[in-house]
Order: C-alpha cells, then sequence, then structure tokens
C-alpha cells in the first residue's frame, strides 16, 4: 500500500465483527515516519454505538477516499487507494 | 493450577547452544529433527524429566511453550485487555512496559493463531494436547474475532478497576499506537463500553465491604456474621447443617 500521499486518516471499527481485521491492518501499515503529515483518526466502535465501521483517507491533494471495511478484504482496500496513490505518483513525476 | 504445565525458563536456556551446535553440525548429521528450542541430545534428557505429554508439536518446540504460557497467563490473572499494537518504537516499548509493571500489569504481544488454539481448548487440562485440540477443532470462542491484526494482551493479576484506569490512562499517553479492543474479566468477555464503565467501579474489596454494609442494615446479620467467619468454621456449620438435614430423613 502506497502511504506517501495520504493526509488524514479516519478508521472506525468494531473488533468483534470481520470487519476489524482489515480495518486493524490498515492501521498497523500506516508507518511511523508518516506521522509528522499524516494525522491518525481512530475510534473503536461497540455493538451499541450508532456510527458504521468505514476507513476514510484524505490526500495531499483534498481527495478523500473511504471503504467500508466489512464487505472489503485488506488486499481491495489497499488496492482501492493505491489508485489515486498512482494518479498522484505520476502527476508528482511529470511536474518534476 | 496444575504446576507442570508452568512454562519454565529451561527452553529458553537451551537456545544459544542449539544455535551453536547447527552451524557445527550440518542437519542431516543428526539423530532427530533439530527444534527452534533444543537440541537432540538435550532434548532427550529433559523428555524423560518432564511429565508425558502428548502434544500436537513437539514437547519442547516454541508452540507448545507459547499455548502453555498463554493458559499460564490466563490462569494466574483474573483481568486480561486485549490491544491492538502499532508499530511501537524501540522507546515507546520501552517506555510502555516499564510503566505499565508500576502498576502492576504485564504487556504481552502474542501470536494469534496460537492464541486461538488455546482459546479454543481453554476449558480443558491441556489445550495444547493433540486430542483436545482435534476434539475442539471446530469451537468458536466469544473472544476469537479480537484475534486479527496485531494483538498484545496486558495482563492485571487481580480484579481491581483502579489499575484498569490506570493502563488504560498509559496507552493513551500513545495515542494510536496502543487501542483496547477487548477485555476479558474474570470469565466475562467485555467491550470497550464494558470496560469504561468496570475501571469506574471501586475495589473488589470495598464492594464486598458495601454488600456487607447493606446485608447488615437490612436485618441479616446473623448471614453476614456466618458468611465473615473464617472459611472452615463456615464450613463446619454447613457441614453440620446437612448431617442434621440427613438425620432428620433418617427419622
Amino acid at each position: 500500500m502506497i502511504t506517501k500521499y495520504f493526509n488524514k486518516v479516519t478508521v472506525k471499527f468494531n473488533p468483534f465483527t470481520p470487519g476489524a481485521k482489515p480495518a486493524r491492518l490498515f492501521l498497523s501499515r500506516i508507518p511511523t515516519s508518516l506521522k509528522a503529515q499524516c494525522t491518525v483518526d481512530h475510534q473503536v466502535l461497540t455493538a451499541a454505538s450508532k456510527e458504521k465501521p468505514i476507513v476514510q483517507v484524505t490526500f495531499k491533494d483534498k481527495h478523500t477516499m473511504s471503504v467500508d471495511p466489512e464487505t472489503t478484504s485488506f488486499v481491495d482496500l489497499s488496492n482501492h487507494f493505491d489508485n489515486h496513490s498512482r494518479k498522484l505518483a505520476i502527476q508528482e513525476a511529470i511536474s518534476e | 493450577m496444575l504446576s507442570i504445565f508452568k512454562p519454565t525458563r529451561l527452553t529458553g536456556l537451551l537456545k544459544p547452544i542449539s544455535r551453536s551446535l547447527s552451524i557445527i553440525q550440518p542437519i542431516w548429521t543428526q539423530k532427530s529433527r533439530l527444534y527452534s528450542t533444543a537440541n537432540p541430545e538435550l532434548s532427550e534428557k529433559l523428555i524423560k524429566q518432564l511429565p508425558k505429554r502428548n502434544t500436537t508439536k513437539h514437547v519442547l518446540s516454541r508452540k507448545t511453550f507459547l499455548v502453555d504460557y498463554y493458559k499460564y497467563l490466563n490462569d494466574t490473572n483474573n483481568i486480561i485487555l486485549y490491544v491492538h499494537h502499532n508499530n511501537l518504537t524501540k522507546n515507546e516499548n520501552k517506555k510502555i512496559r516499564s510503566d505499565l509493571t508500576k502498576v502492576g500489569a504485564k504487556l504481552n504481544v502474542i501470536r494469534n493463531g496460537i492464541y486461538k488454539v488455546y482459546l479454543r481448548s481453554e476449558h480443558e487440562e491441556d489445550p495444547a494436547d493433540k486430542e483436545t485440540s482435534i476434539r475442539n477443532k471446530d469451537l468458536i470462542h466469544p473472544l476469537d474475532p479480537l484475534l486479527n491484526g496485531p494483538t498484545a494482551i496486558v495482563t492485571i493479576p487481580s480484579t481491581d478497576p483502579p489499575t484498569v484506569a490506570q493502563v488504560l490512562k498509559i496507552m493513551k499517553s500513545v495515542q494510536e499506537k496502543l487501542i483496547l479492543v477487548g477485555a476479558k474479566v474474570e470469565k466475562d468477555t467485555f467491550d470497550i463500553d464494558q470496560v469504561d464503565k468496570f475501571k469506574d467501579l471501586p475495589t473488589k474489596d470495598q464492594l464486598q465491604g458495601q454488600l456487607a454494609g447493606l446485608l447488615t442494615v437490612l436485618s441479616g446479620a446473623g448471614l453476614v456474621q456466618t458468611l465473615s467467619s473464617t472459611q472452615t468454621t463456615l464450613y463446619l456449620s454447613l457441614q453440620q447443617s446437612v448431617k442434621d438435614r440427613s438425620n432428620g430423613d433418617e427419622s
């Protein structure tokens, strides 16, 4: 997963549901070195909470993408975000 | 608690020896398979000293050791907090561990697969046993879903809510690096809301005191006296009442 272009990350998950796996793997893939430029927001949900589990990424160009971890695997989820990251990478390469 | 399954440091001690041996001696010249934690000659001697067990993995293997260790941790601790950990740096790791030991808790990073093996056969005498693992193959423990992704456990020996509050405070200091996902308190599975409520309770002793006070007020003085007297007298009085009852049946 390309994390270089992430600006803000929001992760909400209920640890007792299967959707916790992609969400937790996603959280663990964000390196410590990214801390300066990327803020990580997390919330642990319970059966009583009304909010829905979500993985949301805001990129450097203010583009926001979100995924429902309950229905996607971690591979699909990272591919989804990589799509936009690759676009940004190409743009960066051209502008250089 | 069965003392025979208490994990020993012995297997850990064998590690450097086996490493040095594996350099001198190629694997195919050895009598039996070289396990990561033991060498064949030493392990043969050691197995004879240990109680006989029919484990899925080798008795001296790390996997068996870990199952035993998880059993030991679960048997000796009343509260177990399940924590998601995120790329802890060396310094953070060191700091958190020392902070936790100060309040009487301990952090253990666990191997999910092996912990699941333990959880499935939690109720058995020997979770590492071959037959019990086959028997409980399809069992799903309520804590099972928590073991996805990087997981660690924080163990607290006594049922003491203030300690939990302190541990949560320490975890908050590192923000998203340690995230509480659930807990096991005595035999119940708790989610975060329940842990939050639980941590604000007074200690178990205080609660018991309150209960005793309440009972006294509600004119149950006799009951309180019986319960608060030493266990032997309680046992004797119970036994006496059983005797009385059986005598009554006969006559």
